[in-house]
């Protein structure tokens, strides 16, 4: 009797075995083909937003190349300019050429000057100047002072003491900074008043190409000895 | 007593257990093989689109990518023109502006009655000041109080606070310490 049981069982197995083996096949089908797949959507995801980033880095410079396509604007002329206030080296005797110059437009005698070595910014060169000139002089020096030497010149503190006679200590950074091209991104043109504001500071530095351009026509080609010692 | 019958009931019992369990692993299997259809389609779905959504972001790259080389050195110009002209704004911006807010504290100090002279004037990049004011007498220089607590000359400072005072019989300091407000286009 227990035998015919047991057949009875055996029977049952043997009839539902296909869909046992395919309930395992299918599950572990079922399991692979979602972690695949969901690899593939991560992977498409991942492409996507990269294409997305793309694209907007595209369309930014795209847009900025037809803003100033529209704006009728001298770009050449600006690097020129920006070149001239920060240039790409530091170049000490430019520096004494600025002061030199500053002096000279605006009246503030330039008696001394001292270069911070502490300072370790390779961009920034702080020197502390001392001056000679009256109030008036010295207001109009601060008038002046951010172009006129034809290098951009800050100073972060400064002050005037009406009881103060004639003598000004006064701190100036100049500025240098190597312009790698490509590496940053350029950034979105969002500003309304960008190409006012550049236009207005070409209005403020435009002496600075034609004073240059003066300096440049100097006649220094004229006749010199090969050699010096020779008496022709 | 001896046990002579047999249970049955007992094993038809279990015998329907089992047939049970195999009617929901056939069940298992319709379901299985539902599901799997389900997985297949949507997958198959999702990766269209994804397709789809690919090709049509690489054809607007391929577009704008063409358009940008033909105008390659323009967009090298405007590249190295933004990064300078950034740098030499972030520059321009550590400086103290002197003449701007000088001339907005002289201004202001022309509308107070007395007017009173302004010793010594200093700012720094952050607009932090430190002004000293001299009055010839002691009484010009408490009725210069109702001045200072005007709204349109506070509204000139952030925060400004009276630091320091000083009196003897020719003259009157006060000295104060704040900062400006903000002003856009300085220079």
């Amino acid at each position: 009797m227990k035998n015919k049981i047991f057949v009875y069982y055996s029977v049952l197995i043997k009839e539902n075995l296909i869909y046992i083996l395919t309930n395992i096949v299918l599950i572990g089908v079922i399991f692979f083909l979602s972690i695949s797949s969901f690899k593939k959507i991560d992977e498409n995801k991942k492409n996507i937003e990269q294409l997305k980033s793309e694209i907007n880095t595209l369309t930014l410079k795209n847009n900025n190349l037809s803003l100033f396509r529209k704006s009728n604007f001298d770009i050449e002329k600006a690097i020129k300019i920006l070149n001239h206030l920060v240039p790409n080296q530091e170049d000490y005797f430019s520096i004494l050429y600025a002061l030199e110059n500053l002096s000279k437009k605006t009246g503030l005698q330039i008696i001394s000057y001292a270069i911070d070595l502490s300072n370790k910014d390779p961009n920034r060169l702080r020197l502390t100047i001392a001056a000679n000139g009256d109030t008036n002089t010295f207001l109009n020096f601060l008038n002046e002072y951010n172009f006129a030497g034809k290098r951009l010149i800050t100073s972060d503190n400064l002050s005037l003491n009406a009881e103060q006679q004639s003598g000004f200590k006064i701190d100036l950074t100049f500025y240098n900074q190597k312009n790698e091209n490509g590496i940053s991104p350029a950034s979105a043109i969002d500003d309304k008043n960008f190409f006012k504001k550049i236009n207005e500071l070409l209005a403020k530095t435009e002496f600075i190409l034609k004073e240059s351009s003066e300096e440049a026509s100097i006649i220094i080609d004229y006749p010199r000895k090969v050699n010096p010692f020779s008496l022709q | 007593m001896n046990k002579k019958r047999i249970n049955l009931l007992q094993s038809r019992y279990d015998y329907q257990k089992f047939a049970k369990i195999f009617y929901y692993i056939r069940l298992l299997t319709f379901f299985l093989i539902f599901l799997f259809f389900l997985i297949f389609v949507s997958i198959n779905f999702t990766m269209l689109n994804y397709k789809k959504e690919i090709d049509n972001l690489s054809s607007q790259k391929a577009a704008l990518l063409q358009q940008a080389n033909n105008f390659i050195d323009d967009e090298a110009k405007i590249n190295y023109f933004q990064n300078k002209y950034q740098s030499f704004s972030q520059f321009l911006n550590e400086d103290a502006k002197f003449l701007p807010y000088y001339s907005l504290l002289v201004n202001s100090l022309k509308s107070a009655t007395p007017e009173p002279e302004l010793i010594s004037f200093k700012i720094d990049k952050e607009r932090n000041t430190e002004f000293v004011l001299s009055f010839s007498t002691f009484e010009q220089m408490t009725k210069f109080f109702t001045f200072i607590e005007n709204e349109a000359f506070l509204t000139k400072f952030e925060n400004i606070v009276l630091n320091n005072f000083s009196t003897n019989q020719s003259k009157s300091q006060l000295t104060f310490k704040g900062k400006f407000v903000s002003l856009k286009n300085e220079k």
